[in-house]
């Protein structure tokens, strides 16, 4: 029989039945052993959080890619440009984008495709400023501090890379547009398209 | 950027803490009623205490209030019967879980974990990363990386442990064996 003790990540991950935590939430008011794993995985939980994304060295990032595109800002195509511009100017035409960001999409794939990403490859940010990524504009993907951070690109959809001036921002709720307009402070967003 | 988190005024770290105690209270408890109010009960626990001058990272004496409320909560819901077969409880457990105790995750700092997690093995770490970073459930990270749902519990287990041995390590503590 399984024993309760060996379900603690099961439960803490959130990945129980709801007997079955119920269950184990009984099982660790009497078990201190469990207590005192719950505690560690809570604050490693708490501590993670405030570290992630990760942050790896852009020359590890671009080192480690065989199969990756990289794409700056600056040499993207015309029409891109024009289409982010048409978003600025949609969204805020008030606050002009002033920030740097470059991009490169690694490719899980066995073989590259041609749209920008695809549904499980690894999106990797570089940027001094705040970084936001949607899907959607209404799914928060990523929420990322100066220097390099990636995601996985979870499904197919529009994902908005928003860059925004600044470290200390308010936490994001999950709606684009809201989202800018609380943080009040200069930004641009890059379009992604995943299939 | 590391933050000097110590001097951070309790309403800033409560602020950029509020989120991730929020999504830990939901998967502790059974309703989001329940979760509510423990993350509502924790936010004021620490406003009254304060934090401690002693603490070097809030974000992980937070979770440790957190804990503590949470276990009470589960002790008064045991007071009241509960489907639970008594020798399950601890008379094998003792031997096969392990043993190892965990770090002092409220000496850590920021700088510490992002190293630690850059030592991981890739393929623990991806698994970690598109769980603790990216919130994905068991069934999606299985899915995106084409493996079964059980292997992605064992790697989350075995990068967990890695993780720990490597903060241990670098925070000059000893493991208990």
């Amino acid at each position: 029989m399984t024993l309760p003790c060996s379900h603690l990540d099961e439960f803490f991950d959130g990945e129980l039945a709801a007997e079955a935590a119920a269950t184990f939430r009984a099982h660790l008011a009497t078990c201190d052993r469990c207590q005192r794993q719950l505690s560690g995985r809570m604050q490693e939980a708490m501590v993670v959080d405030e570290a992630a994304p990760v942050a790896i060295p852009i020359a590890h990032a671009r080192a480690r890619k065989n199969n990756t595109r990289v794409i700056a800002l600056a040499g993207m195509a015309v029409a891109i440009a024009a289409a982010v511009v048409l978003v600025l100017w949609s969204r805020k035409p008030a606050k002009p984008p002033q920030l740097a960001m470059a991009y490169t999409v690694e490719h899980t794939g066995a073989t590259m495709r041609g749209s920008d990403a695809h549904a499980g490859d690894i999106v990797h940010i570089h940027s001094a400023d705040t970084v936001w990524v949607y899907r959607n504009d209404h799914e928060l993907v990523l929420v990322c501090g100066e220097g390099t951070c990636d995601f996985t690109v979870p499904s197919i959809g529009a994902y908005s890379i928003v860059v925004l001036a600044g470290t200390h921002l308010p936490a994001p709720k999950g709606n684009l547009d809201a989202d800018i307009a609380a943080a009040n402070v200069a930004w641009k967003i890059v379009p992604l398209t995943a299939d | 950027m590391v933050v000097p988190v110590g001097a951070r005024p309790l309403a800033d770290v409560l602020a950029t803490a509020k989120p991730a105690l929020a999504q830990i209270a939901d998967r502790l408890c059974a309703t989001t009623a329940d979760a509510s109010d423990l993350l509502q009960d924790t936010l004021e626990r620490a406003t009254r205490q304060g934090i401690p001058a002693d603490v070097r990272n809030p974000r992980a004496w937070l979770a440790t209030i957190m804990h503590n409320l949470f276990i009470d909560r589960c002790r008064s819901a045991q007071r009241q019967p509960v489907h639970e077969p008594l020798d399950e409880q601890h008379t094998d457990a003792v031997t096969s879980i392990d043993v190892t105790e965990e770090p002092a995750w409220g000496r850590a700092t920021l700088e510490d974990v992002r190293t630690a997690l850059d030592q991981l093995d890739p393929t623990f770490a991806r698994v970690y990363r598109l769980h603790a970073f990216e919130h994905r459930s068991y069934e999606q990270i299985a899915g995106m990386l084409k493996i079964e749902r059980v292997t992605v519990g064992t790697r989350l287990n075995r990068a967990r442990k890695m993780l720990r041995q490597v903060l241990v390590k670098r925070l000059g503590l000893e493991e208990v064996p």
